[in-house]
C-alpha cells in the first residue's frame, strides 16, 4: 500500500476524493488538494468580508428570499 | 423545396416572418436550412449538443398549413430556434453540459419550450453550455461535455460562459434566436463576447420549470436574438406566471413598444471610471462612442456609482451554498469527479461546507443591495456600462482573470454591475457597441426590476443609430447538400 501525503491524507478526510500519487506524478495528483484547499480558503475570505460588511447593517434587516418590484 | 438565401439567416425575427407570409419559401425550408447550418457549422464552435431535426420540422410543417389559410400570428410563427442544454424537452436527452448527466432523459418539457411552441416557434435543437453552467466555478473554457464554446468571430477566442452555445450559434447565423440563463453573469458574458443582442430578465418573470437548477435565488432564462426588438417579442411569449416554479413572480410581459414612454424622456446613470479606469484600453474608444449616442438618445446622463457592498462576496457565497445543495448527491456520491474542470469540482466540494450564517449574510447584503438600487432608481430610469471590461479571452488561457466569478471590488463606478444586477434580481439588456481588436465590445442598459420594456425602448433607438448589431464574423460559405 502506497503511503499518502499528509495533503492527501487531509484531503481524504475532508471528503475529497484524492488517489495516491504514483512515481513522477506527484504534481499532477495533488492539484485537486489544492483546489480544493483554494476554494475553501476563498469560502473563508468571503465570510470575513460578509461579516464585515453584515456588521454595518440595521439590526433589522432580513435576508432577501423575495424579489419583486 | 425553396433555397433559403444566405442572408435571411442574419435577418430579424420581423423580416424572417415576413418573407414566410409572403411564400418565398416555407418554414419547412427555412427548418431544414436551420437544421443543416446547425448539424455542419455548430460543431465548429462546439456549439451543438443535440440535433432536434424531427421536432423541428414537425413544428414547420404544422406552420406551413396555418400559413396556407392564412393563419397569421405574431413574429415568431414558423421561426426555428434551439436552446442551452439545461432546458429538459421530454424523452430526449438533456445533459447540462456536464458528463455525470450526459445520458439523463427527463420526464418532463420546460415551460419555456411549451410556451415557444404555442407561439408558432420551432425547437431544432440544444446548445453547448459549460458544465452545471459552472456554479462550482471554473478556470477552463474547456469545462463542458462538448469541449470549450468557440467564438464565431475569432475561433483561437471563447465564446463566454455559462451560455456559449446559445451566444455562439446567433453569431454564426445557426439560428435567428436561442434561450440562454444566467445564475451571473452567464448571458450577458457570452452575447457582449459574441457580439449578440441579449436580455437578462427580471428574476421571477420568466419561468425556471424545467431548467436545471443551480441557484434557486439567482437563475434566470433569457433570449439571444439580433436585435432589441427581437428580444422584446421573444420575452412576450416566454414570460408569465407558473404554478410550476415556486420563484415566479406571477406576472406577464407584453412587448408594447407604442406604449411605452419615449426613450428620449429617460434618465440614465453612468460612471465615467468604467470607460476610463476599469475597461480596457482596447475597448474604450468604442466605449466612448456607444456612450455618446446613448446620451444623445436619452433626457439626461449623470454620474452615479453603486454602493460600497461586496457584491462579488456576497453572490459567490449564494451560488456556492446554494449549487452545492442543488447537487449534493452527485458531490457526495463522487460523481462530481467526472466533471471536465478541477477547480469546478473543488469548488462544488467546498460549497456543502459555507456555514449557515454565512450564507444568511449573504442574502442579508443582498436585501441592502436592493435597497439601495431602489434609492438609485429615484434618480435614474437606466444604467448605463460597459458589458464586460474585456473582449473574449483566448480559449487556451485559464480564465481566472476573465471569469465573471472574480470579486468585484466595492466602489469604482459600476464595475461590479453583473454581480450587484443579479443579486437585486434586475433586468439587463446588452448590445453590441461595436470592436477591439476584431472583437466584439458591448454595452449594457440595467433597469428596475419589470422595466424591460423601457430597457428595450432605449436599446430599439440605440440599434436604430447604429450599425454593429448587424455586423456579422466572417463565416465559411455553405456547401452543397
Amino acid at each position: 500500500m502506497k503511503k499518502l501525503s499528509r495533503r492527501a491524507l487531509g484531503g481524504i478526510l475532508a471528503g475529497a476524493a484524492v488517489r495516491a500519487p504514483g512515481r513522477g506524478q506527484e504534481a499532477a495528483s495533488e492539484a485537486p488538494v489544492d483546489e480544493l484547499t483554494r476554494a475553501r480558503e476563498a469560502i473563508r475570505t468571503q465570510g470575513r468580508t460578509l461579516a464585515e460588511a453584515a456588521a454595518k447593517l440595521a439590526p433589522e434587516t432580513e435576508p432577501a428570499f423575495r424579489f419583486e418590484a | 423545396m425553396a433555397r433559403v438565401p444566405e442572408e435571411v439567416f442574419f435577418e430579424s425575427l420581423g423580416q424572417i416572418h415576413a418573407r414566410l407570409v409572403n411564400k418565398e419559401f416555407s418554414a419547412r425550408d427555412l427548418a431544414r436550412d436551420v437544421c443543416d447550418r446547425l448539424e455542419r457549422q455548430g460543431p465548429r464552435y462546439n456549439a451543438l449538443a443535440l440535433l432536434l431535426r424531427d421536432e423541428g420540422m414537425r413544428r414547420a410543417r404544422d406552420v406551413d398549413r396555418e400559413i396556407g389559410r392564412e393563419r397569421i400570428r405574431g413574429p415568431l410563427q414558423g421561426i426555428p430556434f434551439a436552446v442551452k442544454d439545461l432546458l429538459s424537452l421530454e424523452g430526449h436527452p438533456t445533459t447540462w453540459g456536464a458528463k455525470p448527466y450526459a445520458g439523463q432523459v427527463l420526464g418532463r418539457t420546460a415551460t419555456v419550450l411549451r410556451k415557444l411552441s404555442g407561439s408558432g416557434a420551432g425547437l431544432c435543437g440544444k446548445l453547448a453550455m459549460v458544465e452545471l453552467a459552472g456554479g462550482g466555478g471554473y478556470r477552463s473554457a474547456a469545462a463542458s461535455l462538448t469541449g470549450p464554446g468557440l467564438n464565431p468571430w475569432d475561433r483561437t477566442k471563447w465564446a463566454g460562459g455559462s451560455s456559449s452555445g446559445s451566444a455562439a450559434a446567433v453569431a454564426a447565423g445557426l439560428v435567428p434566436f436561442s434561450l440562454g440563463s444566467e445564475t451571473s453573469g452567464s448571458i450577458v458574458t457570452p452575447a457582449a463576447f459574441c457580439g449578440v443582442t441579449a436580455l437578462r430578465p427580471t428574476y421571477g418573470l420568466v419561468s425556471r420549470a424545467g431548467a436545471m437548477a443551480l441557484s434557486w435565488t439567482l437563475d434566470k432564462i433569457g433570449p439571444f436574438a439580433r436585435t432589441a426588438e427581437d428580444c422584446g417579442h421573444i420575452l412576450q411569449a416566454i414570460a408569465g406566471g407558473d404554478l410550476l416554479d415556486p420563484g415566479s413572480a406571477g406576472k406577464g410581459f407584453r412587448y408594447v413598444p407604442q406604449y411605452t414612454r419615449p426613450a428620449g424622456e429617460y434618465r440614465a446613470g453612468y460612471a465615467e471610471a468604467d470607460i476610463e479606469e476599469s475597461a480596457d484600453e482596447a475597448l474604450r474608444p468604442a466605449l466612448r462612442e456607444a456612450v455618446a449616442v446613448v446620451r444623445g438618445i436619452l433626457a439626461e446622463m449623470k454620474p452615479v456609482e453603486l454602493p460600497d457592498l461586496p457584491f462579488g462576496a456576497a453572490i459567490s457565497t449564494i451560488i456556492s451554498t446554494e449549487g452545492s445543495a442543488a447537487f449534493r448527491q452527485l458531490i457526495e456520491s463522487g460523481g462530481v469527479d467526472q466533471l471536465a474542470d478541477e477547480r469546478q469540482i473543488a469548488g462544488l466540494r467546498a460549497g456543502l461546507e459555507v456555514p449557515a450564517w454565512q450564507y444568511l449574510e449573504a442574502m442579508r447584503i443582498r436585501r441592502q443591495v436592493q435597497v439601495e438600487f431602489a434609492k438609485l432608481f429615484q434618480e435614474v430610469d437606466v444604467l448605463v456600462a460597459p458589458a464586460r471590461m474585456s473582449t473574449a479571452p483566448p480559449v487556451a488561457e485559464p480564465l481566472d482573470r476573465a471569469s465573471g466569478r472574480r470579486p468585484a471590488r466595492a466602489g469604482g463606478g459600476l464595475r461590479a454591475i453583473i454581480a450587484a444586477g443579479n443579486l437585486a434580481g434586475l433586468p439587463a439588456l446588452v448590445l453590441p457597441c461595436g470592436f477591439a481588436g476584431g472583437m466584439p465590445v458591448a454595452l449594457t442598459l440595467v433597469g428596475r426590476p419589470f422595466s424591460e420594456n423601457a430597457l428595450l425602448a432605449v436599446g430599439v433607438e440605440f440599434q436604430n443609430r447604429t450599425d454593429w448589431h448587424r455586423r456579422n464574423p466572417v463565416l465559411p460559405v455553405p456547401g452543397p447538400r
